[in-house]
């Protein structure tokens, strides 16, 4: 992997000027030249994520599918959910802006800091009391989930190093889901998990799919549905900067600050 | 040339590195046009992703034109063509797109 650590074969990244690529002849992405860099630039890594993640939720017209997260990867969550026809997404986070841009895609927006109930109460109440029918995790081990019981004892594991991961948002995907749903993950996990429901997914009978993006099998498709129109990833750049501003950006995004969903930097 | 790198938990900066070259003859060389900093490069930047040394460049997420191309290499042209290289780096794809490709990724450049 490019700029990923010793453990991925230290290969030098692609926030430079310049950059190698090995076995530049079989999975490189060629963008057609009609194609704005802008439109492109997801097409190798986030596009494609949300796209199997949606994917693997395998969509039926009159399915409601909840969506945790709404960063960029979540975003193109909702889209994609869209796209393979869910007849409604449910998009759940609680920075101001993320919800904002998931309803102008289409998403029902749920602030989980706004709701008096809990979170699976309100997912209920929402599909009229059996639960979406897909839920999908786009969040991973670093949710923040604020104040709700078991986000704040994975802190304090995690903290003491008795646990590395924070499976908030997979602990609710699966209490939400309706039995016999599916329960897609695309947020990346590094540990180990602590105290996950796996009773109420083995006894609601639910699949479970994750996995890092298989990039190329998807990538084509993608190609041809930007040329067609049917979406432009760039709407969820936010942010537009030199590579040499990218030290400042990379805390702009980390912290959410300044409306921060996407920065794309250039030479 | 200018990278982004990662000189520690919370430290990332814009060094002055030297511009790679071609090593093997599929290499390609890609001059960047445009990257973007993605959400697990903040799992590098707080210090979750192990083994990571002081210097490291940064991104997976880029996309460029191709400047140089090693000999072996039959798919991409010198001139005209951009490309958006996939952080999955696959040493063959299969003849039928299977669902799992990720076993096929070279994580290790030593292994053959």
């Amino acid at each position: 992997m490019f700029g990923y650590s010793h453990l991925t074969g230290a290969y030098a990244g692609g926030q430079a000027e310049y950059v190698r690529v090995p076995y530049a002849d079989v999975s490189p992405i060629v963008i057609p030249g009609g194609m704005s860099d802008e439109q492109a630039l997801f097409l190798g890594d986030i596009f494609p994520t949300g796209w199997m993640a949606a994917d693997n939720c395998e969509i039926e017209p009159a399915d409601i599918v909840a969506i945790w997260g709404c960063g960029p990867v979540g975003q193109l969550c909702i889209k994609s959910a869209l796209m393979l026809g869910a007849a409604r997404v449910i998009a759940i986070d609680n920075v101001p802006e993320r919800l904002a841009l998931a309803r102008i895609s289409g998403a029902e927006a749920l602030d989980f800091d706004g709701v008096d109930e809990t979170i699976l109460e309100k997912l209920k109440e929402m599909t009229g009391g059996h639960g979406p029918d897909k839920c999908i995790d786009a969040v991973g081990a670093e949710s923040h989930a604020t104040a709700s019981f078991d986000a704040v004892l994975d802190k304090a594991k995690a903290a003491v190093l008795l646990g590395t991961d924070r499976p908030h948002v997979l602990r609710a995907a699966i209490m939400a889901c309706r039995p016999g749903g599916i329960v897609s993950v695309p947020g990346v996990y590094g540990g180990f998990l602590d105290k996950v429901p796996f009773g109420a997914a083995m006894n609601k009978g639910l699949t479970i799919r994750t996995g890092q993006t298989h990039v190329n099998r998807y990538a084509l498709d993608l190609l041809r549905r930007i040329e067609e129109g049917q979406i432009d990833p760039s709407y969820i750049i936010t942010h537009r900067a030199k590579l040499e501003d990218g030290p400042g950006l990379y805390e702009t995004f980390r912290d959410k600050k300044d409306g921060c969903i996407k920065v794309v930097l250039t030479p | 040339m200018k990278a982004l790198c990662w000189h520690g938990k919370g430290d990332i900066r814009c060094d002055d590195v030297p511009d790679p070259k071609i090593e093997d003859g599929r290499d390609a060389i890609v001059k960047m046009t445009a990257c973007a900093i993605c959400g697990s490069d903040l799992h590098l930047m707080d210090g979750y992703i192990p083994f990571m040394e002081k210097g490291d460049v940064l991104g997976h997420e880029f996309m460029g034109e191709v400047v140089d191309v090693g000999p072996d290499n039959k798919k991409l042209k010198v001139g005209g063509s951009r490309c958006r290289p996939v952080h999955d780096l696959l040493r063959r794809m299969p003849a039928v797109p299977q669902r799992q490709l990720v076993g096929l990724r070279t994580l290790q450049p030593h292994r053959r």
